[in-house]
């Protein structure tokens, strides 16, 4: 499966989760999206968001990996 | 409007509230973005349905009315100011939500909708909100959207008392499954005789946008085959199942449709 990077170290929450959720939109079930946050609320809240949404998540410092449910 | 397959930056950020609902998807902003609907009457409701769906941003919105701007519309219908007084109200309007949105393309019809051309005006619309404050207006449009087989907010507001039902045209029931009969002239009260408040039509309006949305992205589950009333005065919501009658002039499948009231 392809894997896709996204940084959204400019982007505040919660836009840095939309630009997030938007690619993940357009990747298909089973790729892998790692996007690097900034340091900060992103680091909690965006995992936290993609979890919701049903992916599958890790998370190591600001990188974190979201494989598309 | 982008008009593309993806949303550009500037409608990312915009949008950024409505993107980040789980239910909804930039799929369901692009088709909000395609869409084509028509407001009929820019009054107390015609005001906060356009002002939210330009908001939300639906690409394209016809505005129909032939009023002109009064003093005594200033105290519910925000899409006009005192400065307005005078205006044809489709003039007001553009002004106000060209503000609101300079993307959004308007389409003003100054003129009434009549028997003549409710059908050439409803047609290429992918969605009608009725604004308007007379019944034959309402029967008018339930035909001609029952006629075209494009889908119908309904909505009114008279004193504290508010309804809405959204019409699939062939597969929910139309206003004349509701309402098979107008209310005869010396039982219907107008808006002027009657009276009505502007937070009420705000909410009512508002509830017409909301599932004006839901119709045009697939989310949610619009409220075809019901009636929803509003009680204002107690804030109590009542939701009236609705079944399509089989002997309907406007939609029955053994009718065809019947403009006449």
């Amino acid at each position: 499966m392809a894997l896709h990077r996204l940084d959204v170290r400019d982007r505040l929450c919660p836009l840095s989760w939309v630009v997030t959720k938007l690619t993940l939109e357009r990747l298909a079930p089973g790729e892998t999206l790692v996007v690097t946050v900034a340091p900060g609320e992103a680091v909690e809240l965006l995992p936290r968001s993609a979890r919701e949404a049903g992916h599958e998540v890790s998370v190591a410092g600001t990188t974190i990996t979201i494989c598309r449910r | 409007m982008s008009g593309s397959s993806r949303l550009t930056e500037e409608e990312v950020e915009r949008y950024a509230r409505q993107l980040v609902l789980p239910q909804w998807s930039e799929a369901a902003q692009l088709a909000l973005g395609a869409a084509r609907v028509l407001v009929v009457g820019l009054g107390a409701l015609g005001s906060p349905v356009a002002l939210y769906l330009a908001a939300a941003g639906v690409g394209r919105i016809g505005l129909l009315d032939d009023d002109r701007v009064e003093r005594s519309n200033l105290a519910r219908q925000l899409l006009h100011g005192p400065a307005d007084v005078g205006r044809p109200k489709v003039e007001s309007a553009v002004a106000s939500l060209r503000a609101l949105h300079p993307h959004v393309v308007l389409e003003p019809h100054e003129l009434r909708i009549a028997e003549e051309n409710a059908v050439a005006l409803v047609a290429g619309h992918d969605l009608v909100l009725d604004c308007s404050d007379s019944f034959a207006t309402r029967y008018l449009l339930n035909d001609a959207c029952c006629q075209t087989g494009v889908p119908l907010v309904e909505a009114g507001v008279l004193g504290f008392d508010g309804l809405v039902l959204s019409i699939q045209p062939g597969s929910s029931a139309c206003y004349r499954c509701a309402f098979p009969l107008a209310p005869p002239p010396a039982v219907a009260r107008s808006c002027a005789e009657g009276g009505v408040l502007g937070a009420l039509a705000g909410v009512i309006g508002s509830l017409q946008a909301l599932e004006a949305i839901k119709l045009l992205t697939g989310v949610g589950r619009p409220a075809t085959d019901a009636l929803l009333q509003v009680d204002g005065l107690d804030l109590t919501v009542t939701r009236v199942h609705l079944q399509r009658r089989a002997d309907c002039p406007a939609c029955g499948p053994a009718h065809p449709r019947s403009s006449t009231l």
